[in-house]
């Protein structure tokens, strides 16, 4: 087993830690973030990216499959900077 | 409560209009600093795809956002968008939100603001306790300056 570590995830302007593992799923790790803002929207609606706008946890724009890999899989590293969004921003009238 | 300068209200309008053309949908996001949930400071023209009856905003643009935001200590207040005719909060208004947080505001000017009041007949949702848009009295929630 790797050893834990902290990266920052932002969401509306805040950022905040979250502690993972290496071997952790990365949809875990959106959820705990989800949690962590305290967000009252459906996980499956929710994406972690990178700041080069990879998606590395959640389900993409094109509704495809959820993405499932561990947080070592995904690449990601100490202290690094995730970004907490909807997958797709959008709306309209009827 | 939530001031609105008349800068960030024309601006607003102002996009609305040649943005739209009274013909698409367009939005903008109001911004203020995290500290003060009562302040604003600008108005936000995403880039977006539009349609009479559909906007999206691009997803890079929107993580590229959300990282200026984080670094300039800096907050969206409220979403504001156009209708084509009547405003409401449609099902993809509900769904398609750019935050889900508690308090989140939620205003939509109807006639894509083409009308001399745009704020006649505006609707404003807010994101309650339990995750639902309710809809609120704009004097309650937003006053201009």
């Amino acid at each position: 087993m790797g050893q834990a570590f902290t990266i920052r995830v932002t969401y509306n302007g805040v950022i905040k830690e979250l502690q993972v593992q290496p071997e952790e799923d990365v949809q875990a790790v959106l959820e705990r973030a989800i949690k962590l803002f305290s967000i009252q929207q459906q996980p499956h609606q929710m994406g972690l990216f990178t700041e080069a706008n990879v998606q590395v946890a959640g389900r993409p724009a094109d509704n495809s499959a959820e993405i499932h890999q561990s947080v070592e899989k995904a690449g990601l590293q100490p202290d690094q900077l995730l970004i907490l969004r909807q997958a797709v921003v959008q709306g309209g009238g009827v | 409560m939530i001031d609105v300068p008349q800068s960030v209200w024309r601006d607003t309008i102002d996009t609305f209009r040649t943005c739209g053309n009274g013909r698409r949908e367009c939005i903008h996001y109001w911004v203020g600093p995290t500290a003060d949930s009562g302040q604003l400071s600008r108005a936000v023209h995403p880039v977006h795809s539009s349609t009479p009856r559909h906007y999206e905003v691009d997803g890079a643009w929107l993580t590229r956002f959300w990282v200026e935001l984080a670094l300039g200590g800096e907050s969206v207040r409220v979403q504001v968008h156009t209708h084509g005719k009547l405003a409401g909060h449609s099902p993809t208004d509900d769904s398609g939100a750019l935050v889900y947080q508690r308090g989140f505001l939620s205003l939509v000017i109807p006639w894509f603001a083409m009308r001399d009041d745009p704020r006649v007949g505006a609707y404003l949702a807010v994101l309650d306790e339990d995750g639902q848009w309710e809809e609120v009295a704009l004097e309650d929630q937003l006053r201009w300056n």
